[in-house]
Protein backbone atom coordinates (compact mmCIF):
# COMPACT_ATOMS: atom_id res chain seq x y z
CA UNK A 1 0.00 0.00 0.00
CA UNK A 2 3.04 2.50 0.39
CA UNK A 3 3.60 4.47 -2.44
CA UNK A 4 7.08 5.22 -3.19
CA UNK A 5 6.86 8.30 -4.90
CA UNK A 6 5.09 9.70 -1.50
CA UNK A 7 8.10 8.78 0.53
CA UNK A 8 11.14 10.05 -1.74
CA UNK A 9 9.08 13.19 -1.49
CA UNK A 10 7.83 13.39 1.79
CA UNK A 11 8.59 16.90 3.82
CA UNK A 12 7.55 15.19 7.23
CA UNK A 13 9.32 15.01 10.26
CA UNK A 14 10.65 12.90 12.60
CA UNK A 15 8.06 10.37 14.59
CA UNK A 16 7.53 11.49 18.29
CA UNK A 17 6.56 8.67 20.93
CA UNK A 18 4.62 8.48 23.92
CA UNK A 19 4.40 4.48 24.78
CA UNK A 20 1.11 3.60 26.21
CA UNK A 21 0.86 4.70 30.57
CA UNK A 22 3.49 7.19 29.98
CA UNK A 23 3.68 11.13 29.00
CA UNK A 24 7.40 11.09 28.28
CA UNK A 25 7.59 11.56 24.65
CA UNK A 26 10.86 10.05 22.65
CA UNK A 27 11.46 10.18 18.81
CA UNK A 28 11.27 6.43 16.77
CA UNK A 29 15.26 7.08 16.39
CA UNK A 30 15.14 7.47 20.17
CA UNK A 31 13.52 4.34 21.05
CA UNK A 32 14.61 2.38 18.66
CA UNK A 33 17.93 2.71 20.23
CA UNK A 34 17.23 1.99 23.76
CA UNK A 35 15.76 -1.12 21.91
CA UNK A 36 18.83 -2.01 20.43
CA UNK A 37 20.96 -0.90 23.21
CA UNK A 38 18.37 -3.27 26.10
CA UNK A 39 18.92 -5.92 23.54
CA UNK A 40 22.77 -5.79 23.11
CA UNK A 41 22.98 -5.55 27.46
CA UNK A 42 20.56 -8.78 27.63
CA UNK A 43 23.80 -10.30 24.82
CA UNK A 44 26.34 -9.13 27.29
CA UNK A 45 24.80 -10.32 30.18
CA UNK A 46 24.54 -13.80 29.06
CA UNK A 47 28.09 -13.77 28.14
CA UNK A 48 29.03 -12.20 31.14
CA UNK A 49 27.22 -15.48 32.76
CA UNK A 50 29.03 -17.83 30.73
CA UNK A 51 32.37 -15.82 31.65
CA UNK A 52 31.49 -16.66 35.21
CA UNK A 53 30.43 -19.70 34.18
CA UNK A 54 33.62 -20.49 32.99
CA UNK A 55 35.97 -19.19 35.86
CA UNK A 56 33.70 -21.66 38.65
CA UNK A 57 34.69 -24.88 36.10
CA UNK A 58 36.30 -27.44 38.96
CA UNK A 59 40.31 -28.12 37.49
CA UNK A 60 40.23 -25.56 34.84
CA UNK A 61 42.04 -22.68 34.79
CA UNK A 62 41.75 -18.76 36.60
CA UNK A 63 38.78 -17.08 33.96
CA UNK A 64 39.18 -13.16 36.07
CA UNK A 65 39.97 -10.72 33.02
CA UNK A 66 36.78 -11.41 30.88
CA UNK A 67 33.88 -10.52 33.63
CA UNK A 68 35.55 -7.14 34.82
CA UNK A 69 35.99 -6.09 30.61
CA UNK A 70 32.05 -7.40 30.19
CA UNK A 71 30.77 -5.44 32.73
CA UNK A 72 32.43 -2.14 31.30
CA UNK A 73 30.48 -2.48 27.81
CA UNK A 74 27.27 -3.76 29.79
CA UNK A 75 27.57 -0.84 31.90
CA UNK A 76 27.73 1.98 29.15
CA UNK A 77 24.88 0.66 27.54
CA UNK A 78 22.73 1.18 30.51
CA UNK A 79 24.39 4.71 30.88
CA UNK A 80 23.21 5.23 27.34
CA UNK A 81 19.87 4.25 28.18
CA UNK A 82 19.41 6.00 30.93
CA UNK A 83 20.69 8.99 29.28
CA UNK A 84 18.43 9.02 25.90
CA UNK A 85 15.27 8.16 29.10
CA UNK A 86 16.59 11.60 30.60
CA UNK A 87 16.55 13.21 27.42
CA UNK A 88 13.15 12.36 26.80
CA UNK A 89 11.82 13.26 30.40
CA UNK A 90 13.67 16.89 30.11
CA UNK A 91 11.85 17.47 26.74
CA UNK A 92 8.66 16.37 27.60
CA UNK A 93 8.84 18.39 31.11
CA UNK A 94 10.36 21.46 29.08
CA UNK A 95 7.11 21.03 26.41
CA UNK A 96 4.73 20.26 29.21
CA UNK A 97 5.65 23.51 30.82
CA UNK A 98 5.64 25.68 28.06
CA UNK A 99 1.83 24.21 27.38
CA UNK A 100 1.14 24.61 31.51
CA UNK A 101 1.96 28.52 31.13
CA UNK A 102 0.22 29.15 27.68
CA UNK A 103 -2.68 27.17 28.62
CA UNK A 104 -2.83 29.36 32.14
CA UNK A 105 -2.41 32.80 30.46
CA UNK A 106 -4.97 31.67 27.66
CA UNK A 107 -7.53 31.08 31.06
CA UNK A 108 -6.52 34.42 32.52
CA UNK A 109 -6.70 36.39 29.20
CA UNK A 110 -10.03 35.02 28.63
CA UNK A 111 -11.29 34.91 32.34
CA UNK A 112 -10.30 39.03 31.60
CA UNK A 113 -11.63 40.20 28.64
CA UNK A 114 -14.47 37.38 29.17
CA UNK A 115 -16.95 39.39 31.73
CA UNK A 116 -16.92 42.80 29.64
CA UNK A 117 -17.84 40.73 26.40
CA UNK A 118 -20.56 38.75 28.03
CA UNK A 119 -21.77 42.20 29.11
CA UNK A 120 -22.46 43.28 26.09
CA UNK A 121 -23.48 40.01 25.06
CA UNK A 122 -26.42 39.70 27.61
CA UNK A 123 -27.31 43.77 27.21
CA UNK A 124 -27.38 42.73 23.42
CA UNK A 125 -29.51 39.87 24.09
CA UNK A 126 -32.26 41.03 26.69
CA UNK A 127 -32.36 44.74 25.07
CA UNK A 128 -32.16 43.69 21.10
CA UNK A 129 -31.69 40.24 20.31
CA UNK A 130 -32.42 40.80 16.72
CA UNK A 131 -29.52 43.20 16.65
CA UNK A 132 -27.36 40.34 18.34
CA UNK A 133 -28.64 38.19 15.23
CA UNK A 134 -27.70 40.88 12.97
CA UNK A 135 -24.09 41.19 14.55
CA UNK A 136 -23.38 37.21 14.34
CA UNK A 137 -24.72 37.10 10.55
CA UNK A 138 -22.99 40.39 9.79
CA UNK A 139 -19.72 38.69 10.38
CA UNK A 140 -20.70 35.93 8.62
CA UNK A 141 -21.92 38.25 5.98
CA UNK A 142 -18.44 39.93 6.10
CA UNK A 143 -16.70 37.42 4.61
CA UNK A 144 -16.61 38.50 0.66
CA UNK A 145 -18.79 35.70 -1.10
CA UNK A 146 -17.05 35.20 -4.96
CA UNK A 147 -20.15 33.00 -5.76
CA UNK A 148 -19.18 29.98 -4.69
CA UNK A 149 -19.94 30.38 -0.89
CA UNK A 150 -18.93 31.94 2.03
CA UNK A 151 -17.32 28.07 2.74
CA UNK A 152 -15.81 28.53 0.05
CA UNK A 153 -14.65 32.04 0.15
CA UNK A 154 -12.66 30.74 3.52
CA UNK A 155 -11.80 27.68 1.75
CA UNK A 156 -10.02 29.70 -0.82
CA UNK A 157 -8.56 32.34 1.48
CA UNK A 158 -6.71 29.37 3.83
CA UNK A 159 -5.49 27.13 0.85
CA UNK A 160 -3.76 30.54 -0.23
CA UNK A 161 -1.78 31.59 2.95
CA UNK A 162 -1.23 27.61 4.98
CA UNK A 163 1.24 28.42 6.39
CA UNK A 164 -1.28 30.87 8.46
CA UNK A 165 -2.46 27.24 10.14
CA UNK A 166 0.07 25.25 9.52
CA UNK A 167 2.79 24.92 12.28
CA UNK A 168 2.96 23.63 15.73
CA UNK A 169 2.74 27.42 17.23
CA UNK A 170 -0.75 27.62 15.68
CA UNK A 171 -1.24 24.23 16.95
CA UNK A 172 -0.47 25.54 20.18
CA UNK A 173 -2.16 28.33 20.26
CA UNK A 174 -5.89 26.38 19.10
CA UNK A 175 -5.14 23.89 22.03
CA UNK A 176 -5.15 27.25 24.27
CA UNK A 177 -8.04 28.60 22.70
CA UNK A 178 -10.38 25.03 22.97
CA UNK A 179 -9.96 24.79 26.60
CA UNK A 180 -10.53 28.68 27.20
CA UNK A 181 -13.52 29.57 25.76
CA UNK A 182 -15.23 28.41 29.09
CA UNK A 183 -13.53 30.95 30.89
CA UNK A 184 -14.59 33.40 29.27
CA UNK A 185 -18.31 33.19 29.81
CA UNK A 186 -19.75 32.75 33.49
CA UNK A 187 -22.69 30.68 33.78
CA UNK A 188 -24.81 29.54 31.85
CA UNK A 189 -22.91 29.58 28.96
CA UNK A 190 -20.07 28.78 30.34
CA UNK A 191 -19.78 25.49 32.42
CA UNK A 192 -18.23 25.57 35.70
CA UNK A 193 -15.95 22.58 36.01
CA UNK A 194 -13.20 23.64 38.23
CA UNK A 195 -10.79 26.39 37.57
CA UNK A 196 -10.79 25.45 33.98
CA UNK A 197 -13.60 23.18 32.18
CA UNK A 198 -11.06 22.39 29.40
CA UNK A 199 -11.87 21.05 25.41
CA UNK A 200 -15.23 19.83 26.93
CA UNK A 201 -16.54 22.53 28.59
CA UNK A 202 -15.57 25.06 25.88
CA UNK A 203 -17.50 22.44 23.12
CA UNK A 204 -20.21 22.78 25.93
CA UNK A 205 -19.77 26.81 25.63
CA UNK A 206 -19.59 27.19 22.26
CA UNK A 207 -22.90 24.89 21.43
CA UNK A 208 -24.94 26.95 24.03
CA UNK A 209 -23.82 30.31 22.60
CA UNK A 210 -24.51 28.76 18.86
CA UNK A 211 -27.88 27.35 19.40
CA UNK A 212 -29.04 31.12 20.08
CA UNK A 213 -28.08 31.95 16.11
CA UNK A 214 -28.89 27.96 15.04
CA UNK A 215 -26.05 26.56 14.86
CA UNK A 216 -24.55 23.13 15.99
CA UNK A 217 -28.24 22.26 17.27
CA UNK A 218 -28.57 17.70 16.78
CA UNK A 219 -31.15 15.93 15.28
CA UNK A 220 -32.12 12.19 14.60
CA UNK A 221 -30.32 10.05 11.98
CA UNK A 222 -31.07 7.64 10.29
CA UNK A 223 -27.82 4.99 8.77
CA UNK A 224 -28.74 2.52 5.55
CA UNK A 225 -26.59 -0.02 4.08
CA UNK A 226 -25.23 0.80 1.23
CA UNK A 227 -23.07 -2.20 0.16
CA UNK A 228 -22.70 -5.44 0.99
CA UNK A 229 -19.59 -7.72 -0.35
CA UNK A 230 -17.62 -10.86 0.43
CA UNK A 231 -14.17 -11.97 0.01
CA UNK A 232 -11.21 -9.65 1.16
CA UNK A 233 -7.78 -8.80 2.79
CA UNK A 234 -6.72 -8.22 6.23
CA UNK A 235 -5.66 -4.96 6.42
CA UNK A 236 -1.96 -4.85 7.20
CA UNK A 237 -0.08 -1.62 8.66
CA UNK A 238 -1.48 1.95 9.30
CA UNK A 239 -1.36 3.27 6.41
CA UNK A 240 -3.50 -0.29 4.99
CA UNK A 241 -5.79 0.28 7.61
CA UNK A 242 -6.20 4.33 6.61
CA UNK A 243 -6.74 3.73 3.26
CA UNK A 244 -9.85 1.75 4.23
CA UNK A 245 -11.44 4.44 6.02
CA UNK A 246 -14.42 5.80 3.41
CA UNK A 247 -14.18 9.29 2.16
CA UNK A 248 -17.50 9.36 1.00
CA UNK A 249 -19.30 6.98 2.83
CA UNK A 250 -20.29 6.97 6.92
CA UNK A 251 -18.87 4.10 7.91
CA UNK A 252 -16.94 0.75 6.41
CA UNK A 253 -17.22 -2.73 8.71
CA UNK A 254 -15.53 -5.75 7.88
CA UNK A 255 -16.79 -8.51 9.38
CA UNK A 256 -14.24 -11.34 10.21
CA UNK A 257 -14.86 -14.88 10.73
CA UNK A 258 -13.01 -18.16 11.18
CA UNK A 259 -14.50 -22.08 12.26
CA UNK A 260 -15.10 -22.23 15.58
CA UNK A 261 -14.93 -18.76 16.41
CA UNK A 262 -16.93 -16.22 17.36
CA UNK A 263 -16.78 -12.84 14.91
CA UNK A 264 -14.58 -9.82 14.83
CA UNK A 265 -15.34 -6.18 13.44
CA UNK A 266 -13.54 -3.51 11.87
CA UNK A 267 -14.92 -0.81 11.99
CA UNK A 268 -13.73 2.03 9.47
CA UNK A 269 -15.34 5.54 10.48
CA UNK A 270 -15.32 8.61 7.76
CA UNK A 271 -14.01 12.31 8.79
CA UNK A 272 -15.77 15.47 8.45
CA UNK A 273 -17.93 15.90 5.10
CA UNK A 274 -19.06 19.51 5.65
CA UNK A 275 -17.75 21.93 8.02
CA UNK A 276 -20.60 24.20 7.87
CA UNK A 277 -22.23 25.23 11.50
CA UNK A 278 -25.87 24.54 11.08
CA UNK A 279 -26.71 21.34 11.01
CA UNK A 280 -27.87 20.03 7.24
CA UNK A 281 -28.89 17.09 6.26
CA UNK A 282 -25.08 15.26 6.18
CA UNK A 283 -24.64 13.99 9.87
CA UNK A 284 -20.49 14.22 9.50
CA UNK A 285 -20.54 17.78 9.90
CA UNK A 286 -19.18 20.61 12.52
CA UNK A 287 -22.38 19.88 14.74
CA UNK A 288 -21.28 16.41 15.60
CA UNK A 289 -17.66 17.85 15.85
CA UNK A 290 -18.91 20.18 18.14
CA UNK A 291 -20.82 17.46 20.38
CA UNK A 292 -18.72 15.20 20.13
CA UNK A 293 -15.68 17.61 21.54
CA UNK A 294 -18.41 18.41 24.56
CA UNK A 295 -19.06 14.63 25.18
CA UNK A 296 -22.29 14.51 24.07
CA UNK A 297 -24.12 12.75 21.86
CA UNK A 298 -23.35 13.28 18.25
CA UNK A 299 -25.27 12.46 15.18
CA UNK A 300 -22.11 10.68 13.71
CA UNK A 301 -21.61 8.80 16.58
CA UNK A 302 -25.14 7.43 16.77
CA UNK A 303 -25.39 6.45 12.77
CA UNK A 304 -22.27 4.56 13.23
CA UNK A 305 -23.57 2.55 16.11
CA UNK A 306 -27.01 2.23 14.53
CA UNK A 307 -24.57 0.99 11.59
CA UNK A 308 -22.84 -1.45 14.42
CA UNK A 309 -26.16 -2.85 15.29
CA UNK A 310 -27.67 -3.54 12.12
CA UNK A 311 -24.36 -6.04 11.08
CA UNK A 312 -25.23 -7.58 14.15
CA UNK A 313 -22.03 -6.62 16.67
CA UNK A 314 -23.43 -7.76 20.34
CA UNK A 315 -21.68 -5.84 22.93
CA UNK A 316 -19.52 -9.27 23.65
CA UNK A 317 -18.43 -9.16 19.90
CA UNK A 318 -14.36 -8.00 19.51
CA UNK A 319 -13.83 -4.90 17.82
CA UNK A 320 -11.46 -2.72 16.71
CA UNK A 321 -12.30 0.78 15.42
CA UNK A 322 -10.35 3.01 13.25
CA UNK A 323 -11.47 6.86 11.87
CA UNK A 324 -9.80 9.74 10.22
CA UNK A 325 -10.55 13.27 11.80
CA UNK A 326 -14.16 13.51 12.88
CA UNK A 327 -13.82 9.56 12.73
CA UNK A 328 -11.29 9.44 15.12
CA UNK A 329 -13.49 11.22 17.34
CA UNK A 330 -16.20 9.15 17.08
CA UNK A 331 -14.21 5.77 17.09
CA UNK A 332 -12.66 7.30 20.62
CA UNK A 333 -15.91 7.80 21.84
CA UNK A 334 -16.94 4.19 21.04
CA UNK A 335 -13.93 2.69 22.80
CA UNK A 336 -14.54 4.71 25.80
CA UNK A 337 -18.55 4.52 26.05
CA UNK A 338 -17.85 1.07 27.38
CA UNK A 339 -20.70 -0.54 25.57
CA UNK A 340 -18.84 -2.15 22.86
CA UNK A 341 -16.03 -4.58 23.49
CA UNK A 342 -13.41 -2.61 21.29
CA UNK A 343 -9.72 -3.95 21.95
CA UNK A 344 -8.05 -1.64 19.33
CA UNK A 345 -8.00 2.06 18.63
CA UNK A 346 -6.05 3.39 15.34
CA UNK A 347 -7.13 6.86 14.63
CA UNK A 348 -5.32 9.75 12.36
CA UNK A 349 -5.68 13.53 13.13
CA UNK A 350 -8.78 13.18 16.01
CA UNK A 351 -9.92 16.03 17.68
CA UNK A 352 -10.40 13.60 20.74
CA UNK A 353 -7.98 14.51 23.68
CA UNK A 354 -10.40 14.25 26.49
CA UNK A 355 -12.28 11.15 25.94
CA UNK A 356 -11.32 8.96 28.44
CA UNK A 357 -10.71 5.20 27.39
CA UNK A 358 -10.98 2.09 29.65
CA UNK A 359 -8.05 -0.58 30.64
CA UNK A 360 -7.19 -3.06 27.84
CA UNK A 361 -7.66 -1.11 25.21
CA UNK A 362 -4.56 -0.74 23.07
CA UNK A 363 -3.64 0.70 19.86
CA UNK A 364 -2.04 4.55 18.07
CA UNK A 365 -3.60 7.35 18.64
CA UNK A 366 -1.86 9.18 15.37
CA UNK A 367 -1.67 13.03 14.68
CA UNK A 368 0.28 15.28 12.99
CA UNK A 369 1.47 18.16 15.16
CA UNK A 370 1.38 21.08 12.66
CA UNK A 371 -2.36 19.70 12.26
CA UNK A 372 -4.86 22.07 14.41
CA UNK A 373 -7.86 20.05 14.20
CA UNK A 374 -6.72 17.60 16.66
CA UNK A 375 -6.08 20.47 18.93
CA UNK A 376 -9.48 21.39 18.81
CA UNK A 377 -10.38 17.85 21.40
CA UNK A 378 -7.69 20.18 23.58
CA UNK A 379 -4.74 18.06 25.15
CA UNK A 380 -4.21 14.52 25.04
CA UNK A 381 -5.01 13.61 28.68
CA UNK A 382 -5.85 9.55 28.29
CA UNK A 383 -2.66 7.63 28.27
CA UNK A 384 -3.84 4.16 26.91
CA UNK A 385 -3.18 4.12 23.37
CA UNK A 386 0.33 4.66 22.07
CA UNK A 387 0.78 8.44 21.23
CA UNK A 388 2.30 9.35 17.55
CA UNK A 389 3.48 12.78 16.38
CA UNK A 390 4.64 13.91 13.44
CA UNK A 391 5.45 17.56 11.91
CA UNK A 392 3.78 16.83 8.41
CA UNK A 393 5.78 20.18 6.78
CA UNK A 394 8.72 19.96 8.67
CA UNK A 395 11.47 22.54 8.25
CA UNK A 396 11.00 25.61 5.83
CA UNK A 397 10.76 24.13 2.63
CA UNK A 398 7.17 25.30 1.08
CA UNK A 399 3.50 23.89 1.61
CA UNK A 400 2.72 22.37 -1.42
CA UNK A 401 -1.29 21.61 -1.59
CA UNK A 402 -4.20 22.47 -2.99
CA UNK A 403 -5.85 21.78 -0.14
CA UNK A 404 -6.98 23.92 2.85
CA UNK A 405 -5.30 22.88 6.18
CA UNK A 406 -2.65 20.84 4.03
CA UNK A 407 -1.58 19.00 7.59
CA UNK A 408 -4.87 17.59 8.35
CA UNK A 409 -5.46 16.25 4.77
CA UNK A 410 -5.99 12.61 4.27
CA UNK A 411 -2.81 12.79 1.99
CA UNK A 412 -0.40 13.99 4.97
CA UNK A 413 -1.72 10.98 7.16
CA UNK A 414 -0.61 9.31 4.22
CA UNK A 415 2.58 9.76 4.71
CA UNK A 416 2.67 9.71 8.06
CA UNK A 417 0.84 5.96 8.27
CA UNK A 418 3.73 5.02 6.28
CA UNK A 419 6.23 6.92 8.57
CA UNK A 420 4.39 4.47 11.28
CA UNK A 421 4.77 1.56 9.25
CA UNK A 422 8.11 2.40 8.69
CA UNK A 423 9.43 2.93 12.29
CA UNK A 424 11.72 0.66 14.02
CA UNK A 425 11.21 1.07 18.01
CA UNK A 426 9.16 -2.02 19.07
CA UNK A 427 6.59 0.53 20.82
CA UNK A 428 5.35 0.96 17.40
CA UNK A 429 6.15 -2.68 16.21
CA UNK A 430 4.25 -4.19 19.08
CA UNK A 431 1.26 -2.11 18.30
CA UNK A 432 1.03 -2.33 14.91
CA UNK A 433 1.95 -6.18 15.01
CA UNK A 434 -1.59 -6.59 17.64
CA UNK A 435 -3.63 -4.53 15.21
CA UNK A 436 -2.87 -6.37 12.17
CA UNK A 437 -3.29 -9.79 14.24
CA UNK A 438 -7.34 -8.94 14.82
CA UNK A 439 -7.98 -9.75 11.22
CA UNK A 440 -4.97 -12.01 10.27
CA UNK A 441 -6.08 -14.45 13.02
CA UNK A 442 -8.89 -15.07 11.52
CA UNK A 443 -8.50 -15.11 7.77
CA UNK A 444 -5.18 -16.31 7.70
CA UNK A 445 -7.15 -20.13 9.19
CA UNK A 446 -8.60 -22.22 7.12
CA UNK A 447 -11.95 -21.22 6.22
CA UNK A 448 -11.41 -17.55 7.82
CA UNK A 449 -13.60 -15.18 5.58
CA UNK A 450 -14.37 -11.78 5.28
CA UNK A 451 -17.51 -9.44 4.28
CA UNK A 452 -17.26 -6.01 3.84
CA UNK A 453 -20.54 -3.59 4.47
CA UNK A 454 -20.78 0.29 4.18
CA UNK A 455 -23.20 2.54 5.35
CA UNK A 456 -24.34 5.96 4.98
CA UNK A 457 -26.42 8.10 7.32
CA UNK A 458 -28.72 11.23 7.32
CA UNK A 459 -30.09 13.90 9.93
CA UNK A 460 -34.03 13.53 9.57
CA UNK A 461 -36.94 15.69 11.80
CA UNK A 462 -36.32 18.75 10.36
CA UNK A 463 -32.37 19.48 12.22
CA UNK A 464 -34.24 20.64 15.23
CA UNK A 465 -34.90 17.64 17.55
CA UNK A 466 -32.49 15.54 19.16
CA UNK A 467 -33.83 12.33 19.22
CA UNK B 1 53.37 -32.74 52.67
CA UNK B 2 52.65 -33.78 49.11
CA UNK B 3 49.93 -32.03 46.85
CA UNK B 4 46.88 -33.72 45.64
CA UNK B 5 47.72 -35.66 42.35
CA UNK B 6 46.63 -33.84 39.17
CA UNK B 7 43.77 -35.87 36.79
CA UNK B 8 45.47 -34.80 33.44
CA UNK B 9 41.62 -35.97 31.95
CA UNK B 10 39.76 -33.96 34.55
CA UNK B 11 42.08 -30.75 33.57
CA UNK B 12 41.45 -31.11 29.89
CA UNK B 13 37.77 -31.93 30.33
CA UNK B 14 37.84 -28.65 32.15
CA UNK B 15 39.87 -26.63 30.14
CA UNK B 16 37.48 -27.82 27.16
CA UNK B 17 34.56 -27.10 28.91
CA UNK B 18 36.07 -23.11 29.51
CA UNK B 19 37.36 -23.33 26.04
CA UNK B 20 33.44 -23.92 24.90
CA UNK B 21 32.03 -20.88 27.16
CA UNK B 22 35.04 -18.26 26.23
CA UNK B 23 34.76 -19.03 22.32
CA UNK B 24 30.61 -18.21 22.53
CA UNK B 25 32.02 -15.22 23.95
CA UNK B 26 34.30 -14.10 21.08
CA UNK B 27 32.00 -15.07 18.63
CA UNK B 28 29.31 -12.82 20.15
CA UNK B 29 31.53 -9.87 20.61
CA UNK B 30 33.21 -9.79 17.10
CA UNK B 31 29.58 -10.39 15.93
CA UNK B 32 28.79 -6.66 18.28
CA UNK B 33 31.99 -5.03 17.35
CA UNK B 34 31.14 -5.26 12.99
CA UNK B 35 27.36 -4.67 13.81
CA UNK B 36 25.58 -1.49 12.91
CA UNK B 37 25.84 1.38 15.30
CA UNK B 38 22.64 0.70 18.37
CA UNK B 39 21.86 4.22 18.21
CA UNK B 40 19.36 5.69 15.54
CA UNK B 41 22.01 8.79 15.36
CA UNK B 42 20.73 9.68 11.78
CA UNK B 43 17.82 11.67 12.87
CA UNK B 44 20.15 13.14 15.64
CA UNK B 45 21.43 16.68 15.37
CA UNK B 46 23.56 19.29 16.72
CA UNK B 47 25.50 18.37 20.33
CA UNK B 48 23.21 14.90 20.74
CA UNK B 49 24.69 13.95 17.46
CA UNK B 50 27.93 14.56 18.79
CA UNK B 51 27.68 12.89 21.97
CA UNK B 52 26.03 10.09 20.01
CA UNK B 53 29.07 9.38 18.18
CA UNK B 54 30.97 9.47 21.26
CA UNK B 55 29.01 7.05 22.54
CA UNK B 56 29.44 4.94 19.98
CA UNK B 57 33.08 5.24 19.32
CA UNK B 58 33.65 4.44 23.44
CA UNK B 59 31.03 1.67 23.18
CA UNK B 60 32.99 -0.25 20.81
CA UNK B 61 36.05 0.59 22.07
CA UNK B 62 35.08 -1.18 25.08
CA UNK B 63 33.53 -4.33 23.34
CA UNK B 64 36.60 -4.28 21.53
CA UNK B 65 38.71 -4.48 24.62
CA UNK B 66 36.16 -7.47 26.15
CA UNK B 67 36.64 -9.00 22.80
CA UNK B 68 40.92 -8.88 23.04
CA UNK B 69 40.47 -9.99 27.03
CA UNK B 70 38.99 -12.75 25.81
CA UNK B 71 40.62 -13.71 22.54
CA UNK B 72 43.70 -13.58 25.04
CA UNK B 73 42.60 -16.00 27.32
CA UNK B 74 41.15 -18.58 24.69
CA UNK B 75 44.80 -18.68 23.51
CA UNK B 76 45.87 -19.19 27.42
CA UNK B 77 43.48 -22.17 27.62
CA UNK B 78 44.45 -23.66 24.22
CA UNK B 79 48.02 -23.23 25.31
CA UNK B 80 47.28 -25.29 28.58
CA UNK B 81 45.46 -27.68 26.32
CA UNK B 82 48.16 -28.06 24.10
CA UNK B 83 51.12 -28.60 26.74
CA UNK B 84 48.63 -31.56 28.59
CA UNK B 85 49.34 -33.33 25.30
Amino acid sequence: MSDPKSIAKDPGGQLLIAPAGSVVVSTDAMLASVDALRALEAELLIDLRRALAADAVWDGMPITDVAPALERARDLCGLGRETIARAAADYTATERAIEALQHELGARIAALLGPAAFGLLVTLITTNSGLLLALALGGWAAIPDDGDGKLDTLHDFFRDHPELITSPEFVRFVSVVSTSVDDAMPHPFGLSLGPSGGAEASAATLIALGSTVGMFRETSVVAERVSTTTGGTAPLGSRDRLDRVPEDELVRIEKYEAPGQPPRYAVFIGPTETFSPFADHEPRDMTSNVHGVAGLSPAALRAVEQAMSDVGITRHDEVQVVGFSQGGLVATMIAGSGDWNVVGVETFGAPAGSVQLPDGVAGLAIRNTDDFIPALGGPQLDTHLVQVEREAYAGDGPIVTDEVVPAHQRSAYERTATAVDNAESSTIRQQIATLDAFATDYLDAPGGTATVMTYDATRVDGFTRVR
Amino acid sequence: MPSAPVDPVAVRTALERQLALLSMIGDHLRAAVTAPSPLHSADWQGRAADQAAEFVVELQARLRDAENVTDDTVRRVRLQIAMLS
